[in-house]
């Protein structure tokens, strides 16, 4: 709320304020209505002069207004301590209305009687004094509605709180000099017509106040002009007969003033609050689109297997997981934890989000990642905010999985033919927090049937009457499915938590994600062909390997350099191993799949020869010096991986490999 | 492969055609040897190869030295395959390629 005035924070501190308040204003009520029938039993008994009627009247209405302010703060009661701010105010304004009223109607009853004369002094000065107070908390609680804090308002505010101070102390003057009122020998109530206009300083004031409150708010016309309803009940009812001591309607008007401005600014809340929780429902759908929620996700990778879920405590949690390729054999694995909830956390859970993926789409390690992302936060974080991060790159062809921990639990990680173990990672600062904070990489390697769970601190951390599920159950629970696809882990390990927290109020975000590395089915091709050594039939020689790897999706441009490195071997062969006489050559090759290579062995029964002896061209030398020759198998070398020879049973044997990307 | 050439006084250019591989850069060869006398102006028109091994190249700079002698050789249109091997067999360092 707007003023955070030393009352206020008072008042909000306490959260006893509304109940106290409302047990005293049943107690007044009790004893104005108790006095009343008392006065009226003892008019029957004769012992007293009949009530004035216009008094009687007053009095019925005043305590109709009690009987209204107790309801009205009955209403409030239930949710007392959620309550704060203009809530509490509103219930001290009651309770102060109830005061006033309760020392006006003892006054009326005590009034005109001879025997009560001091008694009626007494209560004509108490009600200029709560009078001053209630005025005061009239206004204080325009301010609020119209949510001024203003230079004006401060200043209006400091007048008020002297207006407050004087008014108390004035009235007490009366016990020595008639400044409002004097009291007759028949104990009747007479004002002094000189000074009694003092009395209605404090009425005045408060109506200047809420206009001032009214002018400087920057509040929509319609709350302005229900706060000049307001302000216009109370001066309607001076108009109307308040001046004219006897019909005193003024506490009623003000009651009743206090009520409808009440309901229209709960009204209008509640609209406000219709609409940002229409809002936060938005906010929780763009948070939940955010997240890869399609399963399965990659349909046509049967290299893994991904599934997770995330069930948020409150609408918008600071939880997130996240996987995506970032190129064709290496998938990114997140999860993290921001230090907080609701609409905040989710504003820097998403943000965190998109660094996260822009910087490891970059193919950077996941340390560099979060040393990034880290030093980018922090650089602008003025939130106390800070974020726990898991992440992991999966190398799709070898299962190497390198990751790096920032604060964020320790994953749990199952071997093909063990059982999932929590694994002590290497931890490093949150990410948020310090701005040289600094990450590790680690390596793991995922065989074929390993799976990786990674969680935050919901699971571990789910609570129910007599504990937490902790990482003992967490680790008892999920190896009752570790057989299962990570869809089904996922399931069950949420089962295990709900049987476990059973009604309990869910605390936290529980966010998990599961992979499982299935690696790749490696097909292998072999081929295995004889030809005559000759060069007219290079060409037959490579057609087939290059339709070969054409099939398993090698590029032209890659093939030229096959065609080329084959060629030059070949070249060699057909030219110089069976020189002058003709022989055979024959071509084995294996093509695999995952990852795409080619071996390539090419034999022949010829001279001896090492082509991997023969010395590189001298690639310096000037045009005259260039000797013609050695640049083949320059080439070849070049663009294979691996050559070797080797001499076996009067063969030479030359055996090139190429991995492709 | 094909030879097609184009004299004009001094200046010759041979259009090729096809590939320059061990099966058949000794047509090439061969012309290189017995028809460049009185060439000043040579060029090598690349644009219709699409293969060269290292015979075409050993070719290649045979003219070259030959036309070092007499004048100057350019080669022309090379596509990025070829161009690759020239690079990696350092051939760009004296070819001079358009």
């Amino acid at each position: 709320m707007a003023i955070e005035g030393k009352l206020t924070r008072f008042l909000n501190k306490r959260n006893w304020i509304i109940p106290l308040l409302f047990v005293s204003m049943i107690v007044f009520l009790v004893l104005a209505v108790a006095s009343y029938e008392t006065r009226k039993y003892a008019v029957e008994l004769g012992h007293l002069p009949h009530l004035r009627p216009d008094f009687a009247f007053s009095i019925g209405g005043e305590i109709a207004a009690m009987f209204v302010a107790i309801i009205m703060t009955f209403s409030i009661l239930p949710s007392y301590k959620r309550h704060s701010g203009y809530i509490r105010i509103f219930v001290t304004v009651l309770a102060a209305g109830c005061v006033c009223i309760f020392f006006d109607i003892l006054q009326m009853l005590a009034d005109s009687i001879p025997a009560f004369t001091s008694l009626n002094k007494v209560l004509c000065i108490l009600v200029f004094m709560s009078e001053a107070g209630f005025f005061f908390f009239f206004y204080l609680y325009a301010t609020y509605a119209l949510q001024c804090n203003g230079k004006v308002t401060k200043i209006v505010n400091v007048i008020m709180y002297v207006a407050l101070a004087t008014f108390i102390v004035l009235p007490l003057i009366n016990f020595f000099y008639p400044i409002y009122f004097t009291i007759n020998d028949g104990g009747e109530y007479g004002r002094n017509s000189a000074t009694w206009w003092l009395c209605r300083v404090p009425f005045v004031l408060m109506v200047f106040g809420i206009i001032a409150a009214i002018i400087t708010s920057k509040e929509r016309k319609g709350s302005k002009i229900i706060v000049l309803l307001y302000v216009a009940l109370p001066v309607l009812s001076i108009a109307a007969g308040g001046f004219f001591y006897g019909v005193s309607i003024l506490y009623t008007a003000m009651i009743v003033a206090l009520v409808l401005i009440y309901s229209f600014i709960f009204s209008d809340h509640e609209r406000h609050l219709y609409s940002t929780n229409k809002e936060l429902g938005l906010a929780t759908n763009i948070q939940n689109a955010m997240l890869p929620s399609i399963f399965p996700a990659f349909p046509d990778r049967k290299e893994f297997d991904i599934y997770a879920s995330m069930k948020p405590a409150k609408e918008v949690g600071g939880d997130f997981y996240d996987f995506f390729l970032i190129d064709d054999d290496h998938l990114g694995l997140v999860i993290a934890d921001v230090s907080d909830k609701g609409v905040p956390a989710a504003l820097f859970m998403m943000a965190s989000k998109i660094m996260v993926q822009n910087y490891a789409m970059l193919n950077i390690s996941p340390k560099e990642v979060l040393t990034k992302v880290n030093k980018q936060i922090c650089s602008n974080n003025q939130t106390e905010m800070f974020v726990t991060i898991w992440l992991g790159i999966l190398d799709l062809k070898t299962g190497i999985l390198t990751a790096s921990n920032a604060g964020h639990e320790k994953p749990i990680i199952k071997k093909p033919d063990g059982h999932f173990e929590m694994m002590n990672d290497v931890h490093g600062f949150v990410v948020g927090w310090n701005k040289d904070a600094i990450y590790k990489d680690y390596e793991i390697k995922l065989e074929k049937g390993s799976k990786l769970f990674v969680y935050t601190d919901g699971v571990p951390e789910a609570t129910n009457s007599e504990g937490k599920f902790g990482r003992d159950r967490t680790i008892g629970a999920i190896r009752k499915y570790e057989d299962q696809s990570p869809n089904e882990i996922l399931r069950g390990m949420n089962e295990e938590i709900e049987k476990f927290t059973g009604k309990a109020d869910q605390f936290d975000d529980i966010t998990m994600l599961c992979v499982e590395y299935r690696g790749l089915n490696e097909k292998t091709k072999n081929l295995s062909y004889t030809y005559e050594a000759e060069i007219g039939k290079i060409d037959k020689m490579i057609e087939p390997i290059l339709n070969s790897l054409k099939e398993i999706g090698v590029d032209s441009k890659t093939a030229y350099k096959i065609r080329l490195a084959m060629d030059e071997v070949l070249t060699n062969v057909c030219s110089y191993a069976y020189a002058p006489q003709t022989g055979e050559v024959v071509i084995k090759s294996e093509i695999t799949t995952a990852p795409k290579s080619l071996k390539l062995t090419i034999i022949d029964e010829g001279k001896a020869f090492n082509p991997l002896e023969a010395r590189d061209p001298d690639l310096d030398a000037t045009v005259e010096d260039r000797k013609i020759g050695g640049l083949g198998i320059f080439i070849t070398k070049n663009i294979m991986d691996e050559l070797s020879y080797k001499r076996e049973e009067n063969k030479n044997i030359l055996v090139m490999k190429k991995t492709f990307e | 492969m094909n030879i097609r050439q184009e004299r004009n006084g001094d200046k010759l250019v041979l259009y090729i055609e096809g590939r320059i591989d061990s099966n058949n850069f000794q047509a090439l060869s061969d012309f290189v040897k017995n028809n460049l006398s009185g060439v000043k102006d040579l060029t090598l028109d690349l644009e219709k190869v699409d293969y060269i091994s290292s015979a075409g190249l050993r070719t290649i700079l045979q003219a070259q030295k030959i036309m070092d002698a007499q004048g100057k050789m350019c080669v022309a249109h090379v596509n990025d395959d070829i161009m690759e091997t020239f690079e990696l067999t350092c051939f760009t360092d004296f070819l001079t390629i358009i």
